[in-house]
């Protein structure tokens, strides 16, 4: 592995394009000088995340300033008591925080490594109210069933403003894709024995190259585990993409007073086999278009990928998060309502009132039931009338 | 021959009914979502290899479907399962043979140590 880039991020001051004033804040993606009230674009030319031309040529690993090691000073994480989580917080404009996940008040005397400062942000597009009324519009369908608990906390609890870590990698790669498959050739129905099939098989082999553009992977390593059992991070994973092509060179001024972001805890190494197996899932997708003719389906028995060359950055993405936390008999289970900060697309969990749900499962099954009543009534008659006739 | 009859239709009930159940744990739960980078990431397919060789006629009982079949799950990984990081450019080939790829063209190709399955 190579460290082919070390670009720094951007911490200098950034100063009004119209009066030279140092102070600024966000307005979406706009900074707005809090002197002349000017609001400009900051420059996004040059970013190796805009750049997909020559991912063909991509050799080695490039890991820039963001995704390798490194701290930050104005950024404080804390560590959450209750749940765990790294919370961080921008302590030029804020000293207090809660817990976006578990809602824990969170103290400074538990600061821990900050991590590195990331390489780009991709501010927030979606305001609040409308997150919040995208969220109720997806609630809405899940109403019914909804625990009362969390009708209640739901109604009135705020949502949080997040930045999670993400890796944004480029990548050149073969994946090569060896299994078997089967071609349905008909079928005998027999009378007296199970049917009998005629089935071709075939050793069937894929091998593509792919170019890779922002693929985004979660670089915080607690959401990246997806156990949908016992979490719901799932629904954090299932907003994605995001249209990274825009994201701006990291400005601590972004995080706002009432913004927390996610400290990155994960390593390009580590990382590594996460994209691997994402080019694998990428690869699949493509040659399925191949194997239409296969009417009994294939089975993969390797899969093999070949990384030429990655380029890897690291960026903090906007997302607006409800949490609510569930007592169930295995145990407490966090559900989440997720926004996609930039394209307001919802993925939610809502804990289910069990007791409403079987009702409602039983009610249409009975309703089905019902209709046996007049069959076995018309078989009694009729048992009752041969009866008589015998008599 | 009713009381037949009722006895399905009481049967069918209780399977619509455990059915509609799982249904709305489901939609509740939204335990399936997940990123599909199958069809949301972006990429360029810059080459296909593929090959398709008959190995057998098979007569068999059972389903009509190859078991285990893992085409409609692409975000499950493969019994086998490798990932080689190439730092270097792969050696071109010697050029001396008609139809070996040479320069530029041999970027697509794949070193020997990765071939086999």
């Amino acid at each position: 592995m190579t460290d082919i880039t070390s670009t720094a991020p951007s911490n200098g001051v950034i100063r009004c394009t119209a009066c030279g004033a140092s102070e600024t804040r966000p307005d979406g993606e706009w900074l707005v000088c809090a002197y002349c009230r000017h609001r400009w674009l900051p420059q996004r030319t040059d970013a190796p995340w805009q750049s997909d031309g020559d991912i063909g040529t991509l050799m080695g690993t490039e890991i820039h300033a963001g995704a390798a090691a490194g701290t930050g000073s104005r950024l404080v994480t804390l560590e959450c008591s209750g749940c765990g989580a790294e919370v961080g917080i921008n302590t030029d404009l804020n000293l207090h925080a809660r817990c976006h996940w578990c809602r824990h008040e969170l103290s400074l005397n538990a600061p821990v490594d900050n991590g590195a400062v990331p390489d780009a942000i991709l501010p927030f597009a979606i305001s609040r109210e409308d997150a919040q009324a995208r969220m109720w519009s997806y609630v809405a369908s899940r109403w019914e069933f909804a625990t009362a608990g969390f009708k209640a906390d739901f109604a009135t609890y705020p949502i949080a403003a997040v930045y999670l870590p993400y890796f944004i990698v480029d990548g050149n790669v073969t994946v090569r894709l060896d299994g078997q498959a089967w071609v349905q050739k008909g079928a005998f129905v027999r009378r007296d024995a199970p049917d009998l099939y005629e089935t071709d098989i075939y050793a069937v082999m894929r091998e593509a190259d792919l170019e890779v553009d922002d693929l985004a992977i979660e670089a915080r390593s607690t959401r990246s585990r997806l156990y949908s059992a016992v979490s719901t991070t799932n629904i954090i994973n299932a907003l994605q993409p995001f249209d990274v092509k825009n994201a701006l060179p990291f400005d601590a001024r972004y995080i706002g007073p009432d913004v927390n972001f996610e400290p990155r805890d994960t390593e390009v190494d580590t990382a590594m086999s996460t994209a691997a197996g994402l080019f694998a899932t990428m690869a699949r997708g493509y040659v399925a278009q191949t194997l239409t003719g296969y009417t009994g389906h294939t089975r993969w028995d390797a899969e093999q990928v070949a990384i030429r060359g990655t380029r890897w950055v690291s960026m903090l993405l906007p997302v607006w998060l409800y949490g609510y936390q569930e007592s169930t008999p295995r145990g407490p289970m966090m559900h989440y309502i997720a926004v996609n900060g930039r394209t307001g697309e919802v993925q939610g969990s809502v804990p289910v009132d069990q007791g409403h749900a079987k009702a409602a499962g039983w009610k249409l099954g009975l309703a089905i039931a019902a209709f046996a009543i007049p069959c076995v009534l018309i078989d009694v008659v009729l048992f009752a009338a041969s009866g008589l006739a015998a008599h | 021959m009713f009381a037949s009859l009722g006895l399905i239709v009481i049967i069918v009930g209780a399977i619509v009914g455990q059915s509609r159940y799982a249904r709305i744990l489901a939609k509740q739960r939204n335990a399936e979502s997940r990123y599909m980078p199958e069809y949301e990431a972006s990429y360029v397919p810059r080459g296909l290899r593929r090959t398709d060789t008959f190995v057998s006629h098979l007569s068999h009982r059972g389903g009509p479907d190859i078991d285990n079949a893992n085409d409609a799950a692409p975000h499950v990984r493969a019994a086998y399962f490798r990932a080689v990081a190439l730092d270097v450019p792969a050696p071109p080939a010697p050029g001396v043979l008609p139809g070996v790829p040479t320069g530029s063209d041999a970027v697509g190709h794949v070193p020997p140590d990765h071939a086999g399955a």
